[in-house]
């Protein structure tokens, strides 16, 4: 019971102040003036005044509140760790037992949640106290604990301001002999222009510090690995070859030392993004046709591209009486372009091509080498391919996936795609094609007679499913063939035009191996939550697709979810349970 | 605050009131007794 003396006067405070002061006064003056009965007067006066001010005795009856700890649990995933998450939960098992046994307390637990945006992921800590505090009435708050490993990723600046006054305690679970190893990448380039080195810097990091050497093994993007001793806590810089555009993946991974705990941070994973410098291309014409003026525009007009035209004003043994110093411009470096520098291209290009003893053969030999070695060719031509002095006559022919057979068709055609041709990268979905076998292209009327290699891969054809566009491998490098010369007429639009910008430009990309134009890819990609396992085959199947999660866990994508498309793409899609 | 084996939280000491009494202790008839009293002793007294 809390008993209080309160006064409820009856009249309002400044009035009975008033009543007081005048009380006073007359007090003041009866004890001066002695009169008979003077104290009688006095108590009278101030009965009065107690009677006016009202005095109450009050009792207020209480209902004690209880305190409120609020507990925030670390559930994030380097709780998984050893024995952590159990540790974790006896803790808590253990704190509510002992504020029950405190009285008059209450635990509000809170759990901090990971997401997977770098705002959100790791242990956000401090999110889920803020939260947690927003249900507790601030004269209540009691404290905190909180139960984690340690690491926390969301300390505000001034974390006084959040605990207001209330102690805020901390329960590490984990042991103390704990030891860990990881790799910390220092410094890596997130784009590289292919074709160059880049540099990417490490440093192992030894948790106790220890000054131990620690095996490192580096899986390079072109497969390659590379072992070796590195001092630990020392910065190590490794040249890292980036020789394609799109994703590089570097993979730098270390030995465990003893009593690790966790082998997860052992591995890092770069991804340098390749991207290609200028596309050096080598046009080489033979006897000039409407069709050149078209490459060279086309080429030209890629800012992408640097274009060395090679191209015959005059064949050498044509006798008309001019003078050769007239002719000449300047003399062609040819034996430096087909020889030396054949390496530094991109991409050949031979438009009607034929040998008007000009180049000698030992310089398209070394083409072919240039092929094998992971060089580039298309070869777009018309009759001359079979004629006497024609590129088949010459060593290019060892690299030719289409041998010409001596027939000429020369009827007015709508180029086809093939059964390949509707799912090979290169020609699958062309502006125009609508996913018709048979688009209302613009005619072409001539077409080389061919017999194809059994590896090749035919995409396009002609009348009587002849073959008009054979793509194939040779060694490291790659074949296009065109067996007409008329893909100019798209480009003039006559008949309608057709997509001869696109073909080229996927035809020359498919042939340096760009990852997009690949046949058989595997992309992945994450999309929120999700990460979208993309499948591009030429085969009817798709094929079931595992994924392996960080813990190792397998996990058959859900191939429910398999989405088959017509051109032979398949798109999985899956969220692989941590 | 906190040593090897405890921890301690804070204590609010916070209630909530759920009736107040109140035993007025002036306003009654033995208060005006009282009063009454002190009058009728001031002229007894003056009176004499």
């Amino acid at each position: 019971m809390n008993f209080r003396l309160l006064f409820d006067p009856f009249v309002s405070w400044p009035l009975l102040w008033a009543c007081c002061a005048i009380a006073a006064a007359l007090a003041v003056y009866l004890v001066y003036l002695r009169r008979r009965g003077w104290p009688y007067r006095v108590l009278s006066l101030a009965l009065v005044i107690a009677a006016l001010a009202n005095p109450l005795l009050t009792s207020e009856e209480r209902q004690p509140l209880s305190d409120i700890l609020a507990v925030i649990v670390d559930d994030s995933d380097s709780q998984n760790i050893g024995n952590r998450r159990s540790q974790a939960e006896s803790a808590l098992a253990e704190l509510e037992k002992s504020v029950a046994a405190l009285g008059n307390t209450e635990l509000r637990i809170g759990r901090t949640v990971t997401g997977t945006t770098p705002d959100t992921d790791g242990t956000r800590v401090f999110t889920a106290l803020d939260r947690t505090l927003e249900s507790i009435p601030p004269d209540r708050y009691a404290g905190a604990v909180v139960i984690s490993d340690g690491q926390v990723h969301d300390v505000p600046k001034s974390p006084l301001a959040l605990t207001k006054d209330a102690p805020l305690h901390a329960l590490l679970t984990g042991s103390k002999n704990e030891a860990d190893r990881r790799v910390v990448i220092t410094n890596a380039p997130r784009f590289a222009i292919t074709g160059n080195d880049q540099t990417v810097s490490f440093r192992i990091e030894d948790q106790p510090a220890t000054s131990q050497t620690a095996s490192v093994a580096v899986r390079l993007p072109n497969g390659d690995e590379q072992k070796f001793d590195v001092p630990v806590n020392t910065e190590q810089a490794i040249q890292v070859p980036i020789d394609h555009a799109g994703q590089n993946l570097l993979q730098i991974e270390v030995a465990p030392r003893d009593n690790e705990v966790s082998l997860t941070n052992n591995k890092a994973l770069i991804v340098i993004k390749g991207i290609r410098d200028r596309l050096r291309v080598l046009l080489v014409s033979g006897e000039p046709h409407p069709g050149e003026r078209t490459w060279r525009n086309l080429l030209k007009s890629d800012a992408a591209v640097d274009l060395v035209h090679f191209t015959i004003l005059r064949p050498p043994e044509k006798q008309d009486g001019t003078l050769t110093k007239e002719l000449s411009l300047i003399a062609f470096p040819t034996r430096e372009l087909f020889l030396d520098k054949i390496k530094s291209f991109d991409l050949v290009i031979f438009d009607r091509y034929r040998m008007q003893s000009i180049l000698p053969d030992a310089y398209l030999a070394n083409v072919a080498q240039y092929v094998r070695e992971g060089g580039a060719v298309l070869i777009a031509s018309g009759p001359d391919l079979a004629s006497m002095d024609g590129l088949y006559s010459t060593a290019l022919s060892e690299i030719m996936p289409a041998a010409p057979n001596g027939g000429i068709t020369e009827e007015p055609f709508r180029p086809a795609l093939t059964d390949v041709g509707m799912r090979h990268p290169v020609s699958r979905n062309l502006p125009g094609s609508n996913g018709q076998k048979q688009p209302k292209w613009g005619r072409w009327f001539r077409l080389v007679n061919v017999d194809t290699a059994p590896d090749s891969e035919v995409l396009m054809d002609g009348p009587g499913n002849m073959p008009l566009l054979v793509l194939n491998r040779v060694g490291e490098g790659r074949v296009a063939q065109f067996l007409s010369d008329h893909g100019w007429l798209w480009a003039r639009g006559y008949d309608g035009g057709g997509p001869q910008i696109e073909l080229l430009r996927r035809i020359a990309h498919w042939s340096m191996k760009e990852p997009d134009l690949e046949e058989e890819a595997l992309l992945l990609r994450q999309d929120g939550q999700n990460i979208i396992v993309e499948r591009h085959t030429l085969s009817d199947k798709a094929g079931e697709v595992t994924l392996t999660g960080p813990s190792g866990r397998r996990n058959a994508a859900s191939v429910e979810s398999q989405r088959q498309f017509p051109d032979g793409g398949t798109i999985l899609g899956g969220d692989p349970q941590k | 605050m906190a040593g090897q084996s405890w921890a301690a939280i804070r204590k609010n000491d916070q209630y909530r009131v759920t009736a107040v009494r109140e035993v007025p202790l002036f306003a009654t008839l033995a208060s005006l007794a009282v009063l009454l009293l002190a009058v009728t002793g001031m002229w007894y007294r003056e009176g004499r």
